[in-house]
């Protein structure tokens, strides 16, 4: 996919933290870069750079001087820095770089919802529609759930987890654009799991579909009753799932 | 209307009466069927050269005839419903004629009816022939032209095909070889049993023809000499014997001799050509050598299929690969298994493995069931649409309705027959192994029948049930016995027997010890059991206790065909996890070379696995109930599990190392002999290291901990498990380190663990050790570096707060490419296993612990 805005990495290691991170951004369709705290290696990948992202440990102390050198490049070339991690870390950035250069600052550890849609939003001239939905699935069966993931992620960002307990965590930390829930779950059923969200004012108007196994009418019924935002039977292929959250997506946008 | 286009041009006999047969079948066929169709079906058969037994059948798809109305069906001046019937011409006479006239002429009639959905009339009747000619195809529009001029053309050709007559009179072999002429294929001729042998190394033939009565080496000798043969290409070659005397002994003979058909003598051309069409590989058989497709409508012929004489069907639970089920083509009716989840269909929805996790489960319950009367009735009426005679084999009486409810919906059919196994599972499968060889082979099917009574006695059936916790949940036993039972570590066997099931005996002790108990009972001298296979079937268990387990059969009898078979989900429904059976035949007069089936079937497996690739991930959740089969030579075949590390198959064993030595064989503490004895081959025992390597931290871990808990009871059982492990690998003094110290807490002799403890835990590291050596040799990785280790750790933690499945993922994959110490390489195992459940806390539980 073509895509013209990149993300410079700056950090003393690629840690695996950094990879994540990486990672993540391309979901959001930015292309990744990195170049670890280094004079050398920064010069060379700074032209290509859309935005830094300054990524500090207890160590910041020791390179000074890779902080100067971004300051002054992002003044002659009008960029940003974004800053992820501890706030003495910060302290310390900031008593070399100015505000002006500093486009935002996030404590560890990284709220990575609110990373990512910021930095859709920093990029886009678009508003927030456009920027890429984010989908949480909650099933029980993980490889089931890996395929349907997989089938999303192009074009999605897409979370897992496997039962209900868990979901209720990962919302209360994170915001989903649309929630596809198994029905039948052990422990804490679909229907159980609705009815935590609908208490919750968060999650409250968070769209539900509903994943069944079962297509007869009487359990179609039954699922209907509680009022999902739709329903989709497990046995659904690629392309009609991908066609159906499309069309999802758009309704929303026009509510 | 489809017609056999070899039935004869003319055949002699009573021309007006069979018309007047033919009539009136028709007749009452299009009367009683409102909407549907009426189809006139007509094949020969030839009992010998001089005669043919023409089979008619008229089916219709009206409203049938009531059970209880079909015994009268052919008595005079009886019209059955009359109410419904009273707007249809006719006196009612029409079938009580029809009866007689068929009687008459020495000939049967028969019919099967489902009240609702049709009926089928059956008539046969021998006629001479008068012409040679077939019938060939006929075409109704041209009512009256027959094509096919010719005299006995054949109406296929055979190009790649070779086949082998045997036959001391010279005049008959020619004779024979001629009658194949128009085939293309080619013909060896044989005048003696020992020429035979010696084309039979040089050859693989497609078919074997065998005259019986033969000077020096007769028939009989020359076919076992065949099958035995050192060397010989035609092993599992199907080998038809010709005899002129057809009658019953000789046909027992035959039958138990194991050929695979018989012919009468003067063989006729026809009857040479459908034995070979039946034998010949599918492939080397091009249909359709003289016939001419007029192009007109109504072609006769085509749509024509040749019914069998016999089908063998039984149920799901009798537990028979899907590769026999298919090469033997039998049919199967499903079992349904009812969970808290739904209703599925045995082995077709859901498979042992997938209830015996849902099992795990202590408030789940499961039942299983037979098919219901109406749907064993929809079955029969669809199986005898590819078969003139059905046998449906079910399960002991003990255990099911399965029997009552097939033998209900039997009746109304008059080529129906149901044999009760009196046993279950793969027990009951080599019933129906048995009857389907039978069936091959041309045995009637009353005959058939009576040998399935007189045999199934002679199978025996019983399976060892590590928990009786499934049994008590199912009613089988009471809540109380079944704490008793688990207390004392009381493991019962079931054993089925005269027809019942209960159980056989109780053995006391461990999982393990009951199962070598168990397998040494079993396979006692007293037993006897036929040793040309035997069936391991099996409920939720590892691939190293199958392995163990075989080790244990093997070491006590010497089994052609050890067949692992994991159970239908209605056995596993009732024995449990961790429960298997030794099921096998005894010793008797009559051996069915069966033996020769899982032959062939191993054949094709492996045709078909080396075109698969080579690693394959245990998922196999996803296959039917398809077995692994073992061969004396210890080479394992067809398993999709271990498909990665066994592709060849080692006739002669193992496979030397250049330099003479094997890596295991210079391990000080390992005998590699013994370990190799123990484990059966090379490839088995590097299994097997492997398993004792990976699992050292958790089980050295177990000891240590019980040992130091002054947990006796448990410390002992871990150490029993360490000396039998142990001496698998041949490590055979940590082995009898462990059995002293076993022995001593059995004793309760604490003073003496207090000793030796230390001392066998060393000698356990240290063999450890030196297979890790050779284990991480094989990888050629780089070494993890320090930081990017405690990076991992941290990373981890991090995604696992997150709940970020594909993060954490990336964090274990590319530690993967690195090699680690051992205990980190432990970690990420178990770090992996619940990175896959999705287990986040489990994750944090073990990153805390460090």
């Amino acid at each position: 996919m073509e895509t013209n805005k990149t993300a410079l990495i700056v950090s003393e290691k690629e840690t695996f933290t950094v990879r994540g991170l990486e990672m993540k951004l391309k979901t959001i369709d930015i292309e990744p870069l990195y170049s670890a705290a280094q004079m050398e290696q920064l010069k060379t990948r700074c032209e290509e750079a859309d935005l830094f992202i300054l990524y500090t440990d207890d160590e910041v102390g020791k390179y000074a001087n890779i902080l100067v050198f971004m300051r002054d490049y992002c003044i002659e070339h009008d960029k940003q820095i974004v800053v992820i991690g501890a706030k003495e870390e910060y302290k310390f950035v900031c008593g070399l770089i100015s505000e002006n250069q500093i486009h935002k600052f996030y404590e560890r550890p990284l709220d990575m919802e609110r990373f990512l849609d910021e930095m859709s939003t920093y990029f886009s001239e678009v508003s927030e529609e456009a920027r890429r939905k984010s989908i949480l699935i909650v099933d029980d069966d993980v490889s089931y759930m890996r395929m349907i993931a997989d089938w999303l992620k192009d074009k999605y960002r897409v979370s897992m987890v496997n039962s209900g307990l868990q979901a209720i965590t990962w919302l209360a930390r994170n915001h989903a654009d649309l929630i596809l829930l198994d029905y039948e779950m052990p422990v804490t059923s679909g229907p159980q799991v609705l009815e935590m969200l609908r208490t919750d004012s968060e999650t409250a108007n968070t769209p539900v579909i509903f994943l069944t196994g079962k297509s007869d009418k009487e359990s179609i019924m039954k699922v209907l009753a509680l009022k999902p935002s739709g329903y989709l039977l497990k046995s659904i292929e690629r392309k009609d799932l991908r066609d159906n959250l499309a069309r999802h997506f758009t309704l929303e946008a026009v509510r | 209307m489809d017609i056999d286009p070899a039935v004869p041009e003319t055949l002699f006999g009573d021309e007006v009466r069979i018309k007047q047969i033919l009539i009136n079948l028709l007749n009452n066929a299009v009367k009683y069927t409102q909407k549907g169709s009426v189809a006139l079906h007509m094949e020969c058969e030839f009992p010998d050269a001089e005669n043919a037994l023409l089979k008619i059948s008229v089916t219709d798809t009206g409203m049938g005839i009531k059970s209880d109305a079909l015994p009268h069906l052919f008595d005079s001046f009886q019209r059955i419903d009359e109410e419904k019937n009273r707007y249809i011409e006719g006196t009612g006479l029409g079938l009580s004629i029809v009866k007689q006239l068929v009687e008459l002429m020495g000939g049967e009639i028969t019919v099967n009816s489902v009240y609702t959905q049709g009926s089928t009339f059956m008539v046969s009747l021998r006629q001479g022939i008068s012409s040679d000619r077939r019938i060939g195809e006929l075409n109704i529009s041209n009512a009256g032209r027959i094509s096919g001029s010719e005299r006995f053309e054949h109406d296929f050709l055979a190009p790649e095909a070779r086949i082998l007559i045997v036959d001391d009179n010279e005049m008959n072999l020619q004779v024979e070889k001629k009658l194949l002429d128009g085939t293309g294929m080619t013909v060896d001729l044989s005048l003696s049993g020992r020429d035979a042998l010696g084309r039979t190394l040089a050859y693989r033939y497609d078919a074997i023809f065998m005259d019986h009565l033969m000077p020096e080496m007769d028939g009989i000798e020359c076919f076992e000499a065949i099958r035995e043969q050192k060397g010989g290409l035609n092993t599992d070659t199907p080998v038809i014997v010709l005899t002129a005397n057809a009658g019953g002994e000789n046909v027992d003979l035959y039958n138990s001799t194991g050929f695979d058909g018989y012919l009468l003598k003067p063989v006729s051309g026809r009857a040479l050509e459908e034995m070979l069409i039946q034998h010949l590989p599918a492939e080397k058989v091009i249909a359709g050598g003289n016939n001419e497709m007029t192009g007109a409508q109504m072609n006769t012929g085509s749509g024509y299929a040749k019914k069998k004489p016999v089908l063998i069907a039984t149920s799901t639970m009798s537990d028979l690969p899907a590769e026999v089920l298919r090469e033997l083509q039998i049919s199967v009716i499903p079992y349904t298994v009812t969970t808290g989840e739904g209703v599925f269909f045995d082995t077709i929805d859901i498979d042992s493995e997938e209830l015996v996790g849902y099992m795990g489960d202590e408030q789940k319950m499961v039942t299983s069931d037979p098919p219901e009367e109406d749907d064993f009735a929809a079955f029969f009426s669809e199986e005898l649409k590819k078969a003139h005679q059905l046998i449906y084999i079910t399960l002991t009486t003990g255990s099911s309705r399965e029997y009552g409810r097939a033998k209900k919906a039997a009746e109304t059919f008059e080529n129906v027959t149901v044999v009760n196994s009196e046993c279950l599972s793969s027990a009951t499968g080599i019933l129906v192994m048995i009857a389907a060889r039978l069936a091959a082979q041309r045995v009637p099917a009353d005959r058939i029948v009576a040998e399935l009574e007189a045999v199934k006695h002679r199978i025996r059936c019983s399976f060892i049930i590590k928990s009786t916790d499934v049994m008590a949940r199912r009613g089988h036993i009471s809540p109380m016995i079944n704490n008793i039972l688990k207390t004392l570590w009381l493991r019962p066997v079931l054993r089925v027997k005269d027809d019942s099931m209960g159980v056989g005996r109780f053995f006391i002790g461990g999982v393990k010890d009951c199962y070598e108990k168990y397998v040494k009972e079993v396979l006692s001298q007293k037993a006897a059991p036929d040793t040309e296979f035997l069936f391991v079937t099996y409920v939720g268990m590892a691939e190293e206790e199958l392995v163990w387990i075989e080790n244990l059969i093997r070491e006590r009898m010497n089994f052609e065909h050890i067949i692992f078979q994991k159970a239908s989900a209605g056995i596993a429904s009732n024995c449990g996890q961790g429960s298997f059976g030794l099921l096998f035949m005894e010793k008797g007069e009559r051996s069915y070379s069966l033996g020769s089936i899982f032959a062939k079937v191993t054949e094709t497996e492996e045709e078909r696995e080396s075109d698969t690739e080579g690693e394959k991930e245990s998922d196999t959740d996803d296959e039917p109930a398809s077995a692994r089969k073992v061969n004396s030579d210890g080479g394992r075949n067809g398993s999709p599990e271990d498909a990665g590390e066994t592709e060849e198959e080692t006739s002669t064993g193992d496979k030397e190392s250049p330099n003479g030595f094997e890596w295991y064989e210079k391990i000080p503490g390992i005998d590699a002999s013994v370990a190799l004895r123990n484990s059966g081959s090379k490839e088995a025992l590097l299994s097997v290291l492997k398993i004792y390597y990976d699992s050292y931290e958790t089980k050295s871990g177990e000891i240590q901990n019980f040992h130091e808990s002054g947990d006796l009871k448990n410390y002992t059982i871990k150490v029993h498990a360490l000396k039998s492990s142990s001496r698998l690998i041949g490590a055979v003094d940590l082995g009898n380190a462990a059995e002293k110290l076993e022995e001593a807490g059995n004793r309760s002799d604490t003073e003496y663990i207090g000793r030796n403890h230390q001392a066998m835990m060393e000698e356990y590291r240290r063999i450890r050790e030196a297979l890790g050596k050779e284990f991480e040799k094989g990888d050629d990785l780089p070494d993890i570096p320090e930081d990017m280790l405690s990076d991992a750790y941290a990373g981890l933690s991090e995604f696992a707060d997150a709940m970020d499945f594909d993060l954490a993922k990336m964090v274990v994959d590319s530690v993967k490419e690195y090699r680690l110490p051992p205990e980190d390489k432990d970690r990420f195992s178990k770090l992996e296993a619940l990175l896959g459940e999705m287990n986040w806390d489990g994750i944090k539980e073990i990153l805390k612990m460090m």
